[in-house]
């Protein structure tokens, strides 16, 4: 066998099991996805019929308000996310400064991502509930005028959804930015400090543009995890007082009402979204490069 | 040769009047899936799969209990893995039940057995219920003694008064178990007793406006509402608190709830879990008061049926199994059914004492097809419960009960 060879069948021989599992478990079920979406399948029915683009012209036609209807939490979500942005770089930003207890502090900010979600969502669904844990420690420091119904009240309540799933995911968007700051090198800020640029100084002109692509990168993942939330507000309310999200109304499609052609054009036109997001938030940063 | 046939015949005729047709033996495996996750955890299950198990050596019943038994059986019936006996989804409609499920065709089913004609299809019969409800109000007898009730509330102006005194006493009312969603589906149930009609529902294909003030639905919705605006029902709204509703009921921390007599057993194990002592002595039962007659009306509903998937393994152990669980142990009647089967008599007595008043029996009609596909296509979730807690939940509950009627105009458009 000539080295060529053996060098292919390598080559092949490695890619073959990665490729047939991302065929097997994402590309073909993405490709029944997109088949579900032509047909008025049920779920369970044996047959299907093929509808073309009906359930498309459904859902932004007559049907959009179950879109739209949802998409209302998003931005709650979304300002969620950018005020998590903020205090994961905040946090970064004075973790890195080798404070004593500085390890301790990263454990105890990155833990609750690496909880269970399900336990974590149960968890705050006793915190927040009338009398539950928050209200406990409000009594206890003397704060009884600051209790409120904080699922009950509809003008409360998705902002304690927010909080929730802002406590769980800091951990994470703090590991990354805390990484990114490592790898700014140490001489610029001593130069910087020789030069008498103070802190906000050193953050502004140094921290800040070296982590800026991968603030981008946070900002991108944060805006897609706030369109596809789920687990926080499907275990503490199950989507009663209008916290309904995206992905919830997507499910209830397919499993309360038997119409697994339309969810599936759903989850689709989620699809979409995202990724003109996505596009926009790309060119914007690009466009922010150039300028 | 003619003896051989003779013995044959013989044996046929003794398999026709013994019951279960013994034509094809029973043995083997049994799956059996079912929502009653309870009876698998006390036991009960035990106790009967080991009966059938000495009646009928060699088989081996398997009981799965699903917890959220509506969705989950979805996906198993999308994979065409439902076991051998298995609760029938009470959405399909009659038409879809040949594609699912085999008829019963073993099994010797008494003639006046209750709600057959719901689960037959082309002369078939393809389900069999646990047993029939009584949908009404369960109420504490201890925890109206405690706020000096002593009359049962008849109109919707004394039930109010009731709910004042329970609420003085610290006592929630009226459970109505919003956060779990689907208790509220009674008030989907509530509107045939308004309409006084069980087949109301297929009279709705024709009326565009059913939710308006003055139809049946709209008043039964409107009741629930008048109910959670007078601050009757539990504060906490929104997390499911069902299994804990079960003991604050027994220990009389909730005065009533709506729902039918399968829930009295479930509180009463609930209590006895808490250490509690005969709990049953102080629930009691009484018709839901709609207005200021004070006539007594009482829906009569069927509970899960039974049937043989098509795809059982064993169709015929399945069919043995059904049969006996459903004529042959105290199942219908420990679950605190009314038994599907005549011959057997409510245990419950709680039953007892509602029906003893006579009240208005309504039973409960099979929704027709056409009336379920109208509510898909209205995105209505019938008998789930969420969209009426997301009516009551609303800033302004006008316009969500003219939402309502709005999507219905138009999926019967």
């Amino acid at each position: 066998m000539s080295t060529n060879t053996q060098r292919r069948m390598i080559i092949i021989g490695f890619l073959a099991i990665p490729l047939m599992l991302l065929f097997i478990f994402s590309i073909y079920p993405a490709m029944q996805l997109f088949y579900f979406s032509l047909t008025d399948w049920n779920g369970i029915s044996p047959d299907k019929e093929f509808v073309g683009l009906e359930n498309y012209r459904r859902l932004l036609s007559e049907d959009r308000d179950v879109i739209l209807k949802p998409l209302v939490n998003f931005y709650y979500y979304f300002a969620g996310a950018m005020i998590q942005l903020c205090l994961a770089t905040f946090f970064a930003v004075i973790l890195s400064r080798k404070l004593p207890g500085a390890v301790m502090f990263k454990i105890i900010l990155f833990m609750p991502f690496v909880l269970n979600q399900v336990a974590v969502s149960i968890v705050f669904r006793d915190f927040l509930q009338i009398d539950g844990g928050l209200d406990d420690v409000l009594r206890f420091l003397g704060l009884e005028h600051l209790i409120r119904e904080w699922i009950q009240d509809p003008l409360i309540v998705k902002w304690s959804l927010v909080f929730a799933s802002i406590w769980r995911y800091l951990g994470f968007q703090l590991l990354i930015t805390y990484g990114a700051i490592q790898a700014v090198p140490t001489d610029q800020y001593e130069a910087a400090r020789l030069e008498g640029a103070n802190d906000w100084q050193q953050f502004f002109h140094i921290t800040l543009p070296a982590i800026a692509p991968i603030l981008g990168l946070q900002l991108m993942l944060a805006t897609i995890g706030a369109l596809e939330v789920f687990e926080v507000p499907f275990l503490i309310t199950n989507g009663a007082n209008g916290t309904k999200t995206l992905i919830m109304v997507t499910l209830e499609e397919a499993l309360k009402f038997r119409r697994y052609g339309l969810a599936s054009a759903m989850a689709l036109i989620i699809l979409m979204i995202v990724l003109v997001i996505l596009l926009s938030q790309r060119l914007f940063l690009f466009w922010r490069a150039r300028a | 040769m003619s003896i051989l046939k003779s013995s044959l015949l013989a044996s046929a005729a003794l398999s026709l009047t013994c019951g279960f047709a013994s034509a094809q033996e029973v043995t083997g495996d049994i799956t059996f899936i079912t929502h009653f996750g309870n009876f698998l955890a006390d036991g009960s299950f035990d106790r009967w799969t080991e009966a059938f198990e000495a009646k009928y050596p060699g088989t081996d019943v398997e009981v799965i209990a699903l917890g959220d038994f509506r969705n989950e059986i979805n996906t198993r019936m999308a994979a065409q893995d439902y076991g051998d006996a298995v609760n029938i989804l009470d959405s399909l409609p009659a038409s879809e039940l040949p594609n699912f499920f085999l008829p019963l065709d073993q099994i010797d089913v008494p003639a006046d057995f209750q709600f057959q004609d719901r689960y037959s299809y082309d002369g078939d019969l393809y389900g069999m219920i646990y047993g029939a409800n009584a949908e009404a109000i369960v109420y504490n007898r201890a925890a109206f003694e405690r706020a000096g009730i002593t009359e049962i509330p008849t109109t919707v102006t004394a039930f109010l008064a009731v709910c004042e005194a329970l609420v003085n006493e610290g006592i929630t009312p009226l459970q109505i178990n919003m956060g779990a969603g689907w208790p509220m589906q009674q008030w989907d149930k509530a509107a045939l007793i308004f309409a006084e009609d069980g087949n109301y529902y297929d009279s709705m294909l024709t009326n565009t406006m059913p939710y308006a003030a003055g139809e049946p639905y709209g008043q039964s919705i409107g009741l629930v509402n008048t109910f959670f605006e007078a601050g009757c029902t539990e504060r906490d709204y929104t997390a499911d608190g069902w299994n804990e509703s079960k003991s604050l009921m027994a220990a009389g921390e909730i005065g009533m709830w709506f729902l039918a007599n399968w829930s009295i057993p479930q509180a009463i194990a609930a209590g006895e879990g808490l250490g509690l002592e005969n709990v049953g002595d102080d629930l009691g039962m009484f018709p839901l008061p709609i207005d200021e007659s004070g006539e007594g009306k009482v829906l009569v509903t069927p509970d899960w049926a039974i049937g043989v998937s098509r795809y059982a393994e064993n169709p015929v152990g399945a069919q043995a199994w059904i049969e006996f669980l459903l004529l042959e142990t105290d199942m219908p009647e420990y679950a605190g059914f009314i038994p599907g089967d005549p011959a057997k008599e409510p245990t419950v007595p709680q039953l007892q004492e509602l029906l003893a008043a006579q009240p208005v029996l309504i039973e409960m009609g099979t929704p027709s097809s056409e009336f379920l596909s109208a509510m898909t296509e209205a995105r209505i979730d019938f008998m789930t419960g969420t969209y009426i807690r997301d009516v009551l939940l609303a800033e302004d509950y006008d316009a969500a009960i003219e939402d309502l009627n709005a999507r219905w105009t138009r999926a019967t458009n």
